[in-house]
């Protein structure tokens, strides 16, 4: 069990040489631009990082960085590899995960080119809700302009009017998800969709497999 | 027999000959019997603009292995807005979503620049794929498939119209293989996801600067340079992804690559 730290740079993209299983942490897969940032996608207790899982390790120019802090299990990519290799299970999970991550994505392409910055920002704190699996978390608002590539000051208006409109509460470097319909209803359509896809991509393997 | 609509000619039963199937990144690779499978079954198909690869949630019957027309995978949202979410030529396949082991998607999928492909049927497809050496080669497309997902993710969010215009374009002339594309601004509005006046803007100052020209349906690029410089970071991103895969075109191997409305193309 590892605790990975709030913030730190915990795997440099290009070469992750462990396979990564958070269970409380949630990290960031960022793309950097000239002096900007954004998150292309994100992986929590629903998801793993490794080399070929998603994104490869070679040739992309992403970061990999803590978003929120908690525990992550990490095994040797050689040893993950050797239980693909045998385990169906296994196999069986990463192919499902594989799809429903590759699901967010696309829709994240759609997203980031179609949607303003306050139904992002609704979608990003439910997503992030989700995988803390609490109403409560550590998010502050450089971090929140980071995960949508936006300015920090844009982050603080959508952020603002969330509170204003008593949906959110912000304080201290926490959001306290007050409404979590409202907050739904605030999103973009990107939010029920994902999480729609990956209800039935895991539904449907789940019909056809006895329980393990 | 596949469900969706599609134009006559690409209904065609022309076979391919193996030189046009090693055109394609994918067919490339393959070897012995899944060859012969594919060079006896499969047919060179001309797509038109728009022609249907799959729809929403529909299952994907037939896959297309892009020669030099460039297909697109678009999401459309509730309110009717649509945009491109990755493009295919002729270094992948059409069946992005069977690679990774589903049977449909929410997105759709449509030929945006005219051209020709290989066509099998979606069950050939997936016997090809019980072979191991190519069943890698499809891996490592959908890792640099997936790569370039991230980066248009990133793209879409911190790059202007201009930028992305040129990227789009210099992306697209690379499996084109010819100066000129086919494509009005609507549609290049629709795949960047904005209005056709902030494309009409942005191929107006590439058009200034001499790196383009445009004109009744078409854009011919002029400064392949030019266009490096005005294009952001993603083009190099594509280029690295894929560009060892996009071996140039002879075009005495197809039939006349007459393009969709009858002119004739200089080389």
């Amino acid at each position: 069990m590892q605790i990975r730290a709030h913030g730190q740079i915990s795997a440099n993209g290009t070469r992750l040489s462990n396979a990564c299983f958070p269970t409380g942490a949630v990290i960031s897969i960022l793309c950097s631009s000239k002096r900007k940032i954004i998150e292309v996608h994100g992986v929590g207790r629903e998801g793993m990082l490794g080399p070929r899982i998603l994104f490869s390790a070679k040739r992309t120019r992403f970061d990999l960085v803590c978003q929120i802090g908690g525990s992550m299990l990490c095994m040797p990519s050689s040893t993950f590899e050797q239980h693909m290799r045998t385990n169906t299970g296994l196999q069986r999970a990463v192919a499902l995960y594989s799809m429903s991550a590759m699901s967010s994505l696309t829709q994240s392409v759609a997203c980031n080119g179609l949607h303003s910055i306050a139904q992002r920002c609704a979608r990003g704190l439910l997503t992030t809700g989700d995988r803390v699996n609490a109403l409560e978390f550590s998010l502050t608002h450089e971090l929140l302009a980071r995960m949508l590539g936006v300015r920090r000051s844009g982050v603080s208006v959508a952020v603002h009017r969330l509170q204003g409109l008593g949906i959110i509460r912000y304080r201290f470097g926490r959001i306290n998800v007050l409404d979590r319909e409202r907050l739904e209803l605030e999103s973009c359509e990107c939010y029920h969709l994902v999480r729609r896809e990956a209800e039935s991509i895991f539904k449907a393997r789940a019909t056809k497999n006895r329980p393990d | 027999m596949p469900r969706q609509k599609a134009a006559p000619s690409a209904k065609s039963t022309v076979k391919a000959g193996r030189e046009t199937l090693s055109l394609n990144a994918i067919l490339r690779g393959l070897e012995g019997a899944e060859m012969d499978a594919v060079a006896a079954s499969g047919t060179l198909a001309k797509l038109a603009v728009r022609h249907q690869i799959y729809r929403p949630d529909e299952p994907i019957n037939v896959v297309y292995f892009p020669i030099d027309c460039v297909l697109s995978v678009v999401t459309r949202m509730k309110d009717g807005n649509q945009i491109e979410v990755g493009t295919i030529g002729r270094e992948g396949v059409s069946a992005i979503p069977l690679l990774l082991g589903g049977t449909t998607t929410a997105n759709e999928s449509y030929c945006q620049v005219p051209g020709y492909a290989v066509r099998i049927d979606a069950g050939l497809f997936q016997s090809l794929k019980a072979d191991i050496k190519f069943s890698r080669l499809l891996d490592r497309y959908v890792q640099a498939y997936v790569n370039m997902l991230g980066q248009l993710a990133a793209c879409n969010r911190l790059h202007s119209i201009y930028e992305r215009c040129a990227r789009w374009l210099l992306m697209t002339q690379d499996r084109v293989d010819l100066p000129e594309i086919h494509l009005t601004h609507e549609y290049l509005a629709m795949m960047l996801g904005t209005q056709r006046s902030g494309v009409s803007i942005a191929a107006g100052t590439l058009q200034n600067a001499g790196f383009i020209r445009y004109g009744q349906g078409m854009i011919r690029i002029l400064d392949r340079a030019g266009l490096e410089d005005a294009s952001c970071e993603c083009y190099e991103v594509a280029r690295e992804q894929f560009g060892g895969l996009l071996r140039p075109l002879h075009a005495a191997n197809l039939p006349s690559r007459a393009s969709a409305d009858g002119s004739r193309r200089k080389r």
